[in-house]
């Protein structure tokens, strides 16, 4: 394997980690909309409330990854879409502090910050729905508006990202809490599961109508055997959550975003970029890649640094672990 | 509207706002692991009740300081796409390698930290705060490898149109990294210490958390007099010499130096006539400047023009790390097209030179200098007479000089901040030395409507925030610690709750 797929694939692990780890926390910020009880919300805060910064680590690093790695991928992504960017960056921003501040007033917050992390899983699908399409660029540049990156595949993808996350957000709130609140989340762990098993199967349904590149891809032995997986431990969860294996129904959750992750990024393999208005213009990860002492010298010690990461943290959540019942802060 | 321009002033804007909580958060890792250690070592409630109380305030700067951190990783992609492409193989890495060394840390062992605190076993909470300190000053590290590497960058060759890496130590352990990097983490902690000063000195003026603001005081005038020193001594020397050696133009206008002088003048003050390239009714020590900065009294010291012809033709035309001698033709036209000048003027070079030179605002960046060494040397004053007063055993009750810690306390800020404009304006027009100027970095398919738009979001956005976070450090600060048992000054407020829905 040389560099630039090492790097194209440990990528895909970064980011299928930041969805498995922020995407619960996501998933309850989005569930705050839902649950009426005010105490009952401050339990879920209070689930995600030790860990939620240390997740956000993934996405950093998710990013620094590419522009590190694919300076020109990075640079004409966040030129190209500039106005969407800076409304994800906002996203981020309100949630940090709407994290924290909630409770100046917390039927105002709660709100904002249930839209905000909703907004959030559903920009990143959104984008990573444009990756996978292709979009309208050649050699002249980007061809489109804004509202190019809203295309209905896109859309697509940025929904079932958006499920997903609710989806694990509610598992994990099933695992974490007790009594009424838990039963409350069951349910809406159940829904969220059916709704996110529609919108995949929609999203690799519109693959072939829309990305007939990428869907090529995904019919080849690997392609179709990790889809397949997919597709049986995720319907093996919802039989999970009726059942009450709460730790289980999680742990596929978490499991099934590296997954689809890995398999969209297979899926590109190996062009960051297709063009939607000239097949011939594709932009590979060979090309857009930085000079190779670059790619050789961190690849190492960031696999390395992963996996301690990865050590720490699990240490971290078992000394939170348990049921959180009581709604108590820090501060 | 020039996006260029816009660009330039939405960068100036976030930097400088993520730069109000990054000194106050790092300083501020480095004193909560200092109080827990004093906890651990005397095993006394009030050390243990400042621990906790820091720890909040720590908390607070830190849910500010990453937001507009991953703010800062978004403009080098979306305002300035040219300059990423540039250099973003090597600017990148120690980005990405910040993700993976130091915030996973320091915002994993936060979070057991401030919820842990009260459930965790004590060596747990110590180790933390451990870990966050190492975390956040490991953070900075990485970040300051990436930013003097922009200044003073080695290790690297240009060809097919872009900055490659070529030794990755050789880029790290870039001329300027230690002495900036001791400068900056230094300045931080100085302003942690100020700030646990400060709020001791307030409570022990309003009577109230007697115990507690003893110890807070106590440590936080020591810290401040060493930190103060340092900063003047060996770390602001250090880092002055090394911008004399690499960065002439940026020294010069630092000092207001037009004209190239044998035996410089450092100079205390005066005012910069900009139009007439001299500082009028100037008060300055002879030879000063010189020996500061060359280690000779007789040294020469450019003035800005000849530093500007310096620049351009020692450190860009012979750059020796071009690849070939098509790659240097190649990025020399690019530059000058960028500048408006025509690459086959007969006196390209010379009007390059005016471009550098031009690109300075030198009144400005004489008076945001001053105000950071004026500063420093005022901290230096403060920290030596709390030092004074507290081995005299008179702090807690010089009520003059309480006031003025508390009075003082935005200074540290105000000195980061000029500091920070010196460094920084200083490069200009440079964004990375000698490679990429503000007119090849900016992003070239961004409209200036669009940059409008994102810059007035700031704005907007960063007002309310400011306004937020102003409003929890008060709620902080009334509530204060927990009372320590017996110390009845420390009336208990009702544990009214700031944030983390506590009851």
């Amino acid at each position: 394997m040389d560099y630039a797929t090492a790097w194209f694939y440990f990528s895909a692990f970064l980011l299928g980690m930041y969805l498995a780890f922020d995407g619960f926390d996501l998933g309850i910020g989005a569930l705050l909309a839902l649950i009426k009880n005010q105490k009952d919300r401050d339990i879920l805060i209070n689930t995600i409330g030790p860990v939620w910064d240390g997740n956000e680590v993934w996405f950093i690093t998710w990013g620094a990854g590419l522009f590190a790695m694919w300076p020109a991928l990075y640079a004409t992504l966040f030129s190209t879409f500039y106005l969407a960017i800076w409304l994800l960056a906002f996203l981020l921003i309100f949630r940090a502090v709407g994290f924290e501040f909630r409770n100046k007033n917390k039927e105002l917050w709660d709100k904002l910050f249930a839209l905000v992390s909703a907004l959030i899983p559903l920009v990143v699908g959104v984008v990573v729905g444009n990756l996978v399409m292709g979009i309208p660029i050649d050699a002249n540049g980007f061809h489109g508006s804004l509202l190019t990156l809203f295309r209905p595949y896109p859309l697509i993808v940025g929904l079932f990202i958006l499920f997903a996350t609710i989806w694990h957000g509610a598992n994990w709130g099933v695992y974490k809490t007790t009594g009424k609140l838990q039963e409350e989340l069951r349910g809406y762990a159940f829904k969220f599961w059916l709704l996110t098993v529609v919108l995949l199967l929609l999203t690799v349904i519109g693959m072939k109508i829309w990305a007939p590149l990428r869907f090529e891809r995904l019919m080849t032995p690997l392609g179709l055997g990790l889809t397949l997986v997919i597709l049986v431990a995720g319907l093996l969860d919802g039989h999970l959550i009726k059942k009450g294996e709460e730790r289980l129904a999680f742990y596929i959750s978490w499991l099934a975003f590296p997954l689809v992750v890995f398999l969209v990024y297979y899926s590109m393999y190996p062009y960051w970029v297709i063009s939607t208005t000239d097949p011939n213009f594709k932009l590979s990860i060979h090309d857009l890649a930085a000079s190779p002492l670059t790619l050789k010298a961190v690849l190492g010690v960031s696999v390395i640094l992963a996996v301690i990461i990865m050590a720490y943290t699990l240490y971290v959540y078992k000394m939170f672990g348990g049921k959180v019942t009581e709604a108590e802060g820090y501060y | 509207m020039d996006p260029i321009l816009l660009s330039r002033i939405q960068f100036a804007l976030t930097a400088g706002y993520h730069w109000i909580f990054v000194p106050a958060s790092i300083g501020m890792a480095f004193m909560v692991f200092l109080l827990w250690t004093m906890a651990a070592i005397t095993n006394e409630k009030q050390w243990h009740k400042a621990a906790k109380f820091f720890s909040k305030w720590l908390g607070i700067f830190f849910v500010l300081g990453v937001p507009t951190g991953i703010v800062m990783e978004f403009e080098f992609g979306a305002n300035w796409s040219q300059y990423s492409v540039f250099v973003g193989s090597i600017f990148g890495p120690p980005l990405m390698l910040e993700g993976l060394f130091a915030f996973a840390l320091e915002s994993t062992f936060l979070g057991v930290l401030l919820f842990g605190m009260d459930r965790l076993p004590r060596a747990i909470t110590w180790i933390s705060s451990f870990f966050v300190f190492i975390g956040s000053s490991l953070s900075g590290l990485w970040i300051l490898i990436a930013n003097s590497w922009q200044q003073t960058p080695t290790g690297y060759i240009i060809q097919n149109g872009r900055a490659e890496l070529t030794d990755f130590m050789g880029a790290v352990f870039n001329p300027l990294l230690v002495s900036q990097y001791t400068h900056t983490i230094n300045s931080a902690i100085l302003t942690g210490a100020y700030i646990v000063a400060a709020v001791g000195a307030y409570y022990l003026l309003k009577k109230r958390h007697v115990q507690v603001a003893r110890s807070a005081v106590a440590i936080g005038v020591v810290v401040l007099a060493i930190s103060a020193v340092i900063q003047l001594y060996p770390t602001g020397h250090a880092e002055g010499q090394v911008i004399a050696k690499y960065q002439p133009t940026k020294l010069a206008a630092d000092e207001g130096l037009f004209k190239t002088e044998k035996g410089a003048p450092m100079i205390i003050f005066g005012i910069v006539d900009e139009k007439n390239q001299e500082v009028k009714a100037a008060i300055g020590i002879p030879k000063l400047l010189s020996w500061l900065s060359f280690g000779d009294w007789n040294a020469e010291v450019m003035g800005l023009h000849d530093a500007a012809r310096y620049v351009w033709y020692e450190q860009v035309l012979n750059n020796p790390n071009f690849a070939s001698e098509k790659d240097r033709k190649e990025f020399i036209e690019t530059l000058m097209k960028a500048h408006g000048v025509d690459p086959n003027a007969p006196d390209a070079n010379e009007q390059m030179v005016k471009v550098l030179e031009e690109a300075l605002p030198v009144a400005f960046m004489f008076y945001a200098y001053r105000v950071m060494i004026g500063l420093g040397t005022l901290f230096i004053l403060i920290g030596l007479i709390g030092v004074l007063l507290l081995l005299l055993g008179k702090l807690y009750d010089a009520r003059w000089f309480l006031k003025v810690l508390v009075v003082t306390v935005p200074l540290p800020w105000l000195a980061s901040e000029a500091g920070w404009f010196t460094h920084e304006v200083g490069r200009m027009p440079w964004m990375v030395w000698g490679m990429v100027t503000t007119n090849t970095g900016v992003s070239p398919n961004v409209s200036a409507t669009h940059v409008l738009i994102t810059l007035i979001g700031f704005v907007v956005v960063y007002s309310v925030l400011f306004y937020i976070w102003l409003h929890f450090v008060r709620k902080l600060i009334r509530e204060g610690p927990e009372p320590v048992e017996g110390d009845v000054t420390a009336k208990p407020t009702p544990a009214v709750s700031v944030a983390g829905g506590g009851q």
